[in-house]
């Protein structure tokens, strides 16, 4: 419970640093529609490799949710 | 049981005419916005003769209104090759016991998701398959855009119910999963944006694996793990624009710790390059995770534990994952065409654990993308 108390912590930290900068107008975040800028640009790929460490280590996950379960661990 | 309802030939026949369905569907409805389809297929092969697993990837998206998208993904796998029973080397140094498998696995997900206000909700099903494991789950994420669509807050559930078997017996039992997610995605300027997420999942039911062996005081036994399991994951991603329309940067790090005993630290970063006016994108990457060692792992076990395993995986390791990745965008956001590679390195840090039990591995992918 105390690792999760710090990790409650370093969420909400990290959270309110990020809600604390200065609001990006529309017309600033044409970037950030790029192909090479999207954090879901490709989610074959992001799977194909997640699946590979999951089934190699005890760890897995921390993207979202929803993915399913597998016999490989 | 096998599953011989879906032959090879069949889920080939199955993907293609789905692939032609969303192409005659496009072309019949102009109102459709997008319409996406991949399908990779991937080569994964451990050294000296560990496993290897031939898989198909396939994923559409469809837009089916302005606020409605229809999403899925199909999975054939091919596992055969060795694997460790957990037993160790019979001399100190030497080659871990192996015992030969191989399977079939089918996999498939689909999800809906709806856009209402600032709300994107999204509800999903999977689905998976193998001839002695089998997994159903449902999910839900509500993604609830704030702060003028600068800032994403991300809440999200899903349940996941195992069925597990034994080949060559009539053992079966049960798991259940919870996982729960609470996300931030951050624009942080116009070309900085930062996601954190925190990951809280219960396990419970039967975590062990059934074809795993323990040595306790010289007597080979099944391994035993606790009948349930809470972990934490905590994980930051940050994607900064080096060069405006040429470079991008991605860094992430993941924390994350089990009631069993574990720490892990994941970090990883990816470069993504056009070149040639966005036709390559070339993407470099390279990954690194520790894990420290559960509380019941051994080698071999003495007195009368509660618990027992020596399944490397539960094991102190480290893992190295350098990958190479190239799209060729063939026609702009209609058609592109992906090739990577990725090799994968372990390593047990315990010094008593036989290196042999990590088998290093490579990993090819080759794959189409269409768009419309």
């Amino acid at each position: 419970m105390k690792t999760l108390r710090h990790l409650l912590c370093l969420s909400v930290a990290l959270s309110a640093c990020s809600c604390s900068s200065t609001p990006v107008k529309p017309w600033q975040r044409g970037h950030l529609a790029d192909y090479i800028m999207r954090p879901s640009r490709d989610p074959l790929t992001d799977s194909i490799s997640e699946h590979v460490w999951f089934t190699r280590e005890a760890f897995a996950g921390g993207r979202g949710v929803g993915g399913g379960g597998c016999g490989c661990n | 049981m096998k599953l011989t309802a879906l032959s090879p030939t069949t889920l080939r026949t199955i993907k293609c005419g789905s692939m032609a369905l969303l192409l005659h569907g496009y072309l019949l409805s102009a109102s459709l916005a997008e319409t996406v389809f991949d399908t990779r297929y991937q080569y994964y092969q451990e050294d000296n003769g560990r496993i290897r697993v031939d898989s198909d990837y396939s994923l559409f998206s469809v837009d089916l209104s302005d606020s409605l998208v229809l999403d899925g993904t199909l999975l054939y796998s091919t596992i055969s090759g060795a694997s460790p029973t957990g037993l160790p080397s019979t001399q100190r140094g030497g080659q871990v016991p192996v015992v030969e498998i191989e399977d079939v696995r089918y996999a498939g997900t689909l999800g809906l998701t709806g856009k209402i206000a600032d709300h994107s909700l999204r509800g999903g099903f999977s689905y998976s398959n193998e001839s002695d494991y089998l997994s159903l789950g449902g999910s839900f994420t509500d993604t609830i855009s704030l702060n003028s669509k600068n800032t994403e807050l991300v809440l999200g559930f899903a349940y996941t119910h195992d069925t597990v078997g034994a080949n060559g017996s009539n053992f079966s039992a049960t798991k259940q999963s919870y996982d729960y997610i609470v996300g931030i995605n951050q624009v942080l300027g116009p070309q900085t944006l930062l996601s954190v997420n925190l990951g809280l999942g219960w396990k419970r039911g039967f975590l062990s694996d059934p074809y795993k062996r323990a040595l306790v005081d010289n007597q080979v036994y099944l391994e035993e793990r606790p009948d349930h399991k809470f972990e934490q994951l905590l994980y930051a991603q940050l994607t900064q624009e080096l060069i405006a329309d040429r470079l991008s940067l991605e860094v992430s790090y993941r924390l994350g710790h089990n009631d069993h005993g574990s720490i892990s630290h994941t970090a990883s970063v990816a470069l993504y390059q056009y070149l040639f006016d966005k036709k390559l994108v070339l993407r470099p990457s390279f990954r690194f995770y520790d894990q420290s060692a559960a509380d019941y792992y051994d080698t071999s076990f003495t007195g009368n534990p509660d618990f027992y395993s020596s399944d490397y995986r539960v094991s102190a390791e480290q893992t190295f994952n350098l990958g190479f990745q190239v799209r060729w965008n063939v026609i702009k956001d209609r058609l592109g065409l992906d090739l990577g590679y990725e090799r994968y390195i372990s390593r047990g840090t315990d010094g008593k654990t036989s290196q042999s039990a990590y088998p290093d591995a490579h990993s090819i992918t080759a794959g189409v993308h269409l768009q419309f």
